[in-house]
């Protein structure tokens, strides 16, 4: 291995996978430069190191490129067209670019093709919510909410409908229904964990399982307190209540009852089953309480 | 012995006004309008809990002046936005024990990745520390704190959780100082500004954004510099994802089953360390 340098003493090998959550560097690009005032360059002026060229950049430059790859079409070796993956058109989660052979057991093989992010085997295909949510922060972050994607993107995520075999079952007794996650899915909630966009060849729009991803609604915060600041307020004021916990299993604890905000996820009904604190998705959320209406500005003491 | 509260001063251009709460005059400007129209005293009742205005009303005979009004309100929900206020003091105020920490006590979960709130042994931690949980902690007191529309305990909060989740960062930031096979003077490196993810040997570029954006928040509210110092690694780090396509070999993507390199102009998701060459 002595025979490749790549960087330093140890060989390093960049993923050739691209996804709108990665989108979260171009926000950072952004609150940087923000900050600082964004003048110079970074990388380095030359070709130094592992790199046969220059990769100087300033950052508006960087910020621009970083978008301009999800803007534009791109080769897909399954279908054999062009097209964009975050999209409503042509939803997909991720691009596996073409890689050529990086000599590493940890990196796999790609064909240029954009992917789904879930697969069930049967003809159903989805996305993660919580990898679209990301990406259309970022991109409000760093360009604001009027950007194309958004303009697609967004009202696309609004209407998808509630899927009947996730709803509330004939005959399901409610203390059923309370360990079951089944409830009428509402997208101006929360989104749900997995998208279903394709089925059978077909689009369709519609949630693939019975459980709100609720960092999604602060992620999404600041486009829909522009597009549906009522629905926010809404799904805040929804989402803010404790619940009583819907797991049978009974696990014993202090508490009677739980919060959806900090937990992360609920049944569709708000169910709660997990005893878990996920501290990064819950910071997600309360992103959610810089947009909307319904809780006055205080005076600041 | 009762005790007079009435001002005895003279400001020009202010007037006795009763706070709305507490029922003790002020000088007009030692009060604050709410958003609900009330008058508050900055002295007492800005901040003020139920429990406290039930004790102020209870000793207002004790006083010389005439008891509050009773239609006074105390500070509502929305003002002292208590809806938020679960996931705030989870992130800066809930005081945890952690053994790992060096006072053996912090306030606020992160940057533990999750908290067991039932079961067994809970409440507790059982996720680590994550690079992820410390980020986007600071990203949201980032914007609580630049936003600047909480209470002052909020404000206080924020800026000392930022100080410590910021340091927590720095401390794991691959840099040439610091201990381990990847803190090295070499500004080319792939990962040189970024956080490593010691179980899988790889930067993720989904850490490195949440970082460099923590960092940022962090210096936003302490105005220190080493924090924006720090974001610019993390931002030289970003280039180097976004220019896997410059690489002179191994590079990041072609655009056929060929040797053709190919700039998508994107960050890739993740750079993997190999092992040290043998």
């Amino acid at each position: 291995m002595t025979a490749t340098y790549l960087s330093g003493a140890y060989l390093a090998r960049y993923d050739h996978v691209f996804q709108p959550s990665d989108l979260i560097c171009t926000a950072a690009l952004s609150l940087y430069s923000a900050a600082t005032g964004g003048a110079g360059l970074y990388g380095n002026a030359l070709a130094v190191g592992p790199f046969a060229y220059a990769t100087a950049q300033t950052i508006p430059s960087m910020i621009s490129e970083n978008l301009a790859f999800w803007t534009t079409d791109q080769a897909d070796f399954d279908s054999g067209t062009s097209f964009k993956g975050f999209s409503s058109t042509t939803p997909r989660e991720y691009f596996d670019s073409w890689p050529i052979d990086k000599g590493s057991d940890r990196l796999g093989a790609g064909q240029g093709s954009w992917e789904f992010g879930f697969n069930t085997g049967g003809g159903d295909y989805g996305v993660l919510s919580q990898t679209y949510a990301m990406g259309l922060w970022a991109i409000g972050e760093a360009s604001g909410t009027s950007h194309a994607i958004i303009v697609d993107v967004w009202p696309w995520l609004m209407g998808f409908v509630s899927n009947p075999t996730n709803e509330q079952q004939a005959g399901e007794s409610p203390s059923d229904l309370a360990g079951s996650g089944h409830g009428v899915y509402d997208p101006t909630i929360a989104l749900s964990q997995i998208l279903l966009v394709q089925r059978s060849g077909a689009p369709i729009a519609t949630n693939f399982d019975a459980q709100y991803n609720l960092p999604t609604v602060g992620l999404l915060a600041r486009v829909q307190a522009g597009a549906n600041s009522g629905a926010l307020d809404r799904s805040k004021k929804i989402l803010s209540d404790v619940r009583p916990r819907g797991d049978a299993s009974g696990q014993p604890g202090p508490l009677a009852f739980d919060e959806p905000r900090l937990q992360s996820y609920c049944g569709l009904s708000f169910q709660i089953s997990d005893a878990v604190v996920y501290i990064a998705r819950a910071a997600q959320f309360g992103l959610a309480y810089r947009f909307g209406t319904n809780f006055p500005t205080p005076v600041r003491p | 012995m009762p005790s007079h509260t009435r001002p005895t001063t003279y400001v020009p251009g202010s007037f006795l006004r009763p706070c709305d709460v507490c029922g003790i005059r002020f000088l007009s400007d030692q009060l604050v309008r709410g958003a609900d129209g009330k008058f508050r005293c900055r002295r007492w009742c800005t901040e003020i809990t139920n429990l406290e205005v039930d004790k102020l009303k209870a000793q207002s005979h004790r006083r010389k002046e005439s008891p509050p009004p009773p239609h006074a309100t105390p500070w509502v929900r929305g003002d002292l936005a208590a809806e938020e206020a679960p996931i705030f003091q989870a992130m800066a105020e809930l005081r945890v024990k952690d053994g790992v920490w060096p006072a053996g006590v912090r306030e606020g979960y992160p940057p533990e990745s999750q908290w067991s709130v039932r079961g067994a042994g809970a409440p507790g931690a059982n996720g680590g520390y994550t690079v992820q949980a410390a980020a986007w902690a600071c990203i949201y007191l980032g914007a609580v704190y630049v936003e600047n529309r909480r209470p002052n305990s909020w404000m206080v909060s924020a800026k000392r959780k930022l100080r410590e989740l910021g340091d927590w960062l720095l401390t794991r930031q691959l840099t040439e100082t610091g201990t381990g096979d990847f803190y090295l003077d070499d500004h080319s490196a792939a990962w040189y500004g970024g956080w490593l993810r010691q179980s899988e040997m790889a930067v993720y570029s989904e850490d490195v954004g949440a970082g460099c954006m923590a960092l940022t928040r962090a210096y936003q509210a302490t105005n220190d510099s080493k924090y924006i110092v720090a974001a610019g690694r993390a931002v030289g780090c970003i280039n180097r994802l976004m220019n896997g396509d410059k690489l002179t070999s191994y590079f990041t993507s072609s655009d056929g089953p060929g040797a053709v390199r190919w700039h998508a102009g994107m960050v890739s998701h993740r750079v993997l360390l190999d092992q040290a060459p043998g």
